[in-house]
Parts: structure tokens; C-alpha cells; sequence
């Protein structure tokens, strides 16, 4: 039952007067016994969050703000601000009070009350990051991978491809089962309804959450949307279920924290963002992580945070500091992506500091060796640009690493699958594609997709997953190249 | 303000309402804006028509005992000091089923100022749903001592225990 106003005002015995409104904060005096971050109740109806507590007055960011007049009366009511959180947000698009904003009628079933801010989980509950997440991404899940548990910063600047890559990840795991919730903050209420589009699409939806707080929100609804999403995360995690969690882009959230934050007279730091900005990016963050349930299941919130940079800078004090809370980053390079490359990521200064604990040694081995190929690729573009005569070696280097990058390039509905990747990368270090120039390689593996998606190549991939290491894949792809020209090209 | 604040007390002895009290402040201040203006005649004789005939004879008696000073800025400092004394004054919010009489309200002032040894300034307001008793606020602490209240405790038990019977 939803308490009213009367309701608290019984319970706690403590009444208040708002005695200034200075656009969403609120200074509210009376209620002496109020505490930093409960919740608080208008006689309106209207909810607010005591921020922090002056000698006379409590500062309250209020949470809705229609009808607020000074002397208007408030209550405590000796709560911290909850979410209702159940199945029923399954498919579902919501705000940042989880109210749907879908058009689908209110959010049905059981619920459970969840803190938008609790503690993060103790070391004690706390697992190694072991299970790979596989994305679907070949350069991310080769070169960069990701673990369940992981925090993982996807930074770069406006429309290099970090969301397109987002959905693809979301397309992936929602498939396996993983409950996927997507945080828009302070997005285009288009983009919001691209990403519903797009799940629908996939037929993915029905395991995902979007909670959207557009441009045209309060900056209060802004600031919140990102703990409501991980008090949803943390609802399906204690429920026993994986869960990725992204938040599209902390950049921004920051933006509108610092507009509360000066509202609230707090002191400008580093570029007027209040001094605590790494404080409450950290908190949430520490909030994913990998633990073990009480019944002895381990669960995982992954966190794919994102940050939008200008022309590549990633100086910036919210990157670096973003980069600094998370376990690796993956950057989106404007140069990569002016260039062509789909995804744009730059795989050289991208890194990921708890992933490859995750990878088989098969993984491992090959991650080593195409970076060692990339590399060597680099250093014999920079030869070439001298445009001096190359010698036969360094042009091989330039082929392969060509070759390559046409099969990290992936565009929007293409998800690959590990054993797709596998079966890749091994007919590339067979030497199958030894002689073709790069675009003829482009036209296979365009078929390989097809041919992929129509049911064939699966048992060359059910065999090249038992492979231990490189030189087994080379091998076993080595005595299949017959069965896949066969399938190619008959 | 502390050197006048016993001429203030017996000046408000009978304010007592949130209403009397912004009726006295608004004399008050129609009062001050006559300090500089009228010629050279008493305060007293100056706001003769300005404000209530109760107002001009509280004004005319401070003056024969001398309470209120003479001096322009002397008497303006003296009745912002006054605004002052009674804006800062307790405030105690009290609503009842029934609008109180001077003498409820004078015996309710006896009994709050032996209870905290403070005068105060009740703000009432009058709502009949409550049927009998009272809602009190002071100092951010809410109390609800109505009839309506009791009642609707008592009906809830009822319900509750009417539900387990039915269980």
C-alpha cells in the first residue's frame, strides 16, 4: 500500500516547512530528527531526497517539483529513496521513478522495494572475473575481452559506433539468457525508441529493461536513472540471474550532477564539477562486480559504462577519471573510424585488465599472435609511406594485417559467435586466403556469414572449440579448407 | 533589542494569533512610516487615523511613560525591533474542530509558557473532520491528538480483527 502524506506525518510525528525553492533543490526547515539521503514527502504528494543538512534547514533535491510553494508542509518518512523492481520490467521501457513510459499501461506483477543506493558488495561475497562475456564483437572478443563481473569503459567520440557495438553486445547475451538494461541519460527520446526498435528486431526483447531519462527530463530524473538501473541489476542478480548493465554515457551524467551541484552551493572543482564526481561514478560502479549468493551461486552485473570524448581526447577529467573506477577500456577512435573501420576501435590503446583471466589458452594464443601481426602491420604501413620499393616480407605483413582487419570489420546485424570467430581466424592463419587480395577475402567471409546463418559450418565449429591451441586450430582448419571451398564456392 | 524586550512582552500580551500578529505588524509598520513625516507633532497624534484607535492608545501610553523613544532613528530602530521580537516569536501550529475564544487562547499561552518558558504565537486553523481534540506542531514535531484519529485507530483494529474471524 502507497503511504501517504498523513500517513508519515503519524508515523514519524516530525513536520516541516519548505521555507525557499530554487529550481529542483529545496530548503525545508523543521523535521529534527531528518537524516542525509532519506526520503521525504510534500503535502502535495511530492517526494524529494535530503542532499545534506544545514543548521536550521535540510537541502532537498526534490524529485518532482509541480505545485511546490514555500510553507507548503513535509513529512519524513524514515525511508531511503526505493524502486519497485519485479519481472514484470522485463521488456519493458521505464523512467527513472520506474514508472513506463511505453505506452503499455503500468508495470504489472510481484515487486520488491529496491534501494537505489546501497553499500556495494563486500570483498568477502566478492569472486574472480572467470566466465568470458562474449559480445559478439570479434575485435572485442579476440583482442579485448570481457568477463562476466567486469567493468568496462566504452569511450570515444559522438557517432564512432560505441552504441551500435553496445547493441550487438545486448543482442548477444539477451540470447543466452543474460537480463540486459540499457540506461539512457539524457539521450534523444529517438535514440531511446532506436534501441527499443532494435531489440524488438533481434526478438531479444523480453530480457531486456531500457530505463530513459532524456533531454527534456529534470536534471533530478537525469541523476537518478543511473541508480535506478543498477538497483534493477541488482533486483535480477539477487534473483540468480547474470546481468549487463549499460549506461549510455556517465559523460553526461556528470554534466547534469554538476548542475545540481551548483544549485546546491556546493564548491566548483576541476572544470566546476563538484569535488565528489569520481566519488559517485566509483560508488555505482563498485556496485558490479562478480559475487557469490548466499546458496553458494556466483552471479555477475557487468558494467559497460560509456564516455563521449572530443576529437580522441581522452584527457578529459571525467574519461580519465572513468577510466581510472574500471577494469580496462575500449576506445573508439575517430581516425579508425574516418578511415572506414566498423567497429572503430582501436585495439593498440584499448585494454582490458581482467579479461584475458578468462580466456582459454587457445584464446590467449591467438590474441597474442594477431596483435603481433597488427603490430608488425603498423610498422610496415609507416614504412610504406615513404614510398619506397618493399621487399617481399613487409608487403606480406601489410596482406595479412589488410586481411585482418577485413574480418574484425562487422557491420550493425552481424554477431558472431566464438566458434565463428574461431573458424575465422583459423583459415586466415592456414594460409587459406594466401594469394587473394583483400576484397576477394571480404566476398568469403560475406559467404561464410551466410552460409553460417543457414545452419552450415557447425560441426567445423563444434570441433575447432575443443582446439587447446593455435597450431591444433591451424591444423584442424588445415584438413577442413576442401569442405568449406566445397561450401563457398559448389 | 534585548534592552527593550520587557516593553515588547507587555506590548504583545495580547497577540496571541498568527492573524492578530500580522494585524499588530502591519500597525506596526504603518506606524514607522510616520516617524519622519507630520511636522513636529507627538507619534501618537501623527498616526491619528492611520491605524486602529486600540493602536494610537498603546502608542499614546509608551509615550507618557516614556518607553518609546522621541529621536527619529532612536523610535525606527524601537519599532523594528518590535517587528523583529514578534516575527522571531515561537510559532505553534494548532488546528482544532472549533475557532477558540481569547480566553482559551489566553489560558493555552499560560500553560505553553510554564511548559517551556517561551510565549508563543499560535497559527490556528479550524477543521471540522477532526471532530474534537486537536493537531499540535511545534519545533518540527507533529502530534496528533484528535477524535477523528482515535476513531479511525479503533475501526482499523476492528477491520483487522473482523478479517482474522473470516480467515
Amino acid at each position: 500500500m502507497i503511504k501517504t502524506y498523513q500517513d508519515y506525518l503519524k508515523q514519524t510525528g516530525e513536520v516541516g516547512s519548505i521555507e525557499a525553492i530554487v529550481q529542483s533543490i529545496v530548503y525545508v526547515s523543521g523535521l529534527p530528527g531528518v537524516r542525509p539521503k532519506e526520503t521525504i514527502v510534500a503535502e502535495g504528494g511530492q517526494r524529494g531526497i535530503v542532499q545534506s543538512l544545514e543548521a536550521d534547514l535540510a537541502e532537498v533535491l526534490m524529485l518532482d517539483t509541480a505545485n511546490l510553494t514555500t510553507h507548503l508542509s513535509v513529512a519524513r518518512t524514515g525511508e531511503s529513496f526505493t524502486v519497485a523492481a519485479g519481472e514484470g520490467l522485463l521488456g519493458r521501457v521505464v523512467d527513472a521513478y520506474v514508472r513506463s513510459i511505453d505506452g503499455l499501461g503500468p508495470i504489472s506483477g510481484e515487486k520488491k522495494d529496491q534501494p537505489i543506493d546501497p553499500g556495494a558488495p563486500g570483498i568477502v561475497s566478492r569472486v574472480r572475473v572467470e566466465r568470458p562475456l562474449e559480445t559478439g564483437v570479434s575485435i572485442v572478443d579476440i583482442l579485448i575481452p570481457i568477463g562476466y563481473g567486469q567493468r568496462e569503459l566504452v569511450i570515444g567520440d559522438k557517432k564512432t559506433g560505441k552504441t551500435t557495438f553496445l547493441l550487438q553486445t545486448i543482442a548477444n547475451q539477451a540470447a543466452k539468457g543474460t537480463i540486459c538494461i540499457y540506461v539512457s541519460i539524457g539521450k534523444k527520446q529517438d535514440d531511446v525508441k532506436e534501441v527499443e526498435n532494435y531489440l524488438k528486431s533481434k526478438n531479444i526483447f523480453n530480457n531486456c529493461v531500457i530505463v530513459g531519462a532524456n533531454a527534456a527530463d529534470p536534471a533530478t530524473m537525469i541523476y537518478l536513472a543511473p541508480y535506478t538501473g543498477m538497483a534493477i541489476a541488482e533486483y535480477f542478480r539477487d534473483s540468480g540471474r547474470d546481468c549487463l548493465i549499460i549506461f549510455d554515457d556517465l559523460s553526461n551524467h556528470a554534466k547534469f550532477y554538476r548542475e545540481i551541484s551548483l544549485l546546491l552551493k556546493r564548491s566548483p572543482g576541476r572544470g566546476s564539477y563538484p569535488g565528489d564526481i569520481f566519488h559517485i561514478h566509483a560508488a555505482l560502479l563498485e556496485r558490479a562486480g562478480n559475487i557469490t549468493t548466499a546458496s553458494g551461486k556466483n552471479v555477475s552485473i557487468t558494467a559497460l559504462p560509456v564516455a563521449e570524448t572530443l576529437e580522441g581526447d581522452i584527457t578529459g577529467y571525467i574519461q580519465t577519471n572513468l577510466m581510472a573506477i574500471t577494469d580496462g577500456h575500449i576506445f573508439f577512435d575517430i581516425e579508425e573510424f574516418r578511415k572506414g573501420a566498423r567497429p572503430a576501435i582501436n585495439p593498440a590503446t584499448s585494454v582490458s585488465r581482467v579479461g584475458n583471466q578468462t580466456k582459454a589458452d587457445l584464446d590467449r594464443g591467438l590474441a597474442q599472435l594477431i596483435r603481433e601481426d597488427l603490430s608488425s602491420y603498423q610498422r610496415s604501413l609507416e614504412i610504406a609511406r615513404f614510398g619506397v620499393e618493399l621487399p617481399a616480407k613487409t608487403r606480406a605483413q601489410i596482406d595479412l594485417g589488410e586481411k585482418i582487419g577485413v574480418i574484425f570489420n562487422q557491420d550493425v546485424t552481424s554477431i558472431l559467435p566464438r566458434g565463428l570467430q574461431l573458424v575465422l581466424m583459423g583459415l586466415l592463419l592456414a594460409g587459406y586466403w594466401q594469394g587473394k587480395n583483400a576484397s576477394l577475402v571480404k566476398v568469403d567471409v560475406i559467404k561464410i556469414f551466410q552460409k553460417y546463418d543457414k545452419g552450415e559450418f557447425k560441426d567445423i565449429e563444434k570441433q575447432i572449440v575443443t582446439c587447446r591451441s593455435t597450431e591444433d586450430l591451424i591444423s584442424l582448419v588445415r584438413t577442413k579448407t576442401s569442405k568449406i571451398t566445397e561450401a563457398l564456392y559448389v | 533589542m534585548e534592552k527593550w524586550e520587557e516593553i515588547f512582552d507587555s506590548i504583545t500580551k495580547d497577540v496571541k494569533t498568527t492573524n492578530q500578529r500580522d494585524a499588530f505588524l502591519e500597525q506596526v509598520e504603518e506606524t514607522s512610516r510616520w516617524i519622519y513625516k507630520g511636522g513636529k507633532k507627538t507619534l501618537s497624534e501623527k498616526i491619528k487615523g492611520a491605524v486602529s484607535e486600540e493602536f494610537r492608545k498603546l502608542v499614546v501610553d509608551l509615550e507618557t511613560s516614556s518607553q518609546i523613544p522621541t529621536g527619529g532613528a532612536e523610535a525606527k530602530e524601537f519599532l523594528g525591533d518590535l517587528e523583529e521580537y514578534l516575527n522571531k516569536s515561537t510559532l505553534v501550529k494548532l488546528t482544532l474542530a472549533f475557532f477558540p475564544s481569547q480566553d482559551f487562547l489566553e489560558k493555552l499561552s499560560v500553560w505553553f509558557k510554564k511548559q517551556t518558558g517561551k510565549g508563543a504565537i499560535f497559527d490556528v486553523q479550524v477543521k471540522e473532520e477532526i471532530i474534537a481534540g486537536c493537531l499540535f506542531e511545534y519545533a518540527g514535531e507533529y502530534r496528533d491528538y484528535s477524535l477523528a484519529s482515535k476513531l479511525d485507530d479503533a475501526l482499523e483494529k476492528e477491520l483487522e480483527e473482523a478479517k482474522l474471524v473470516k480467515l
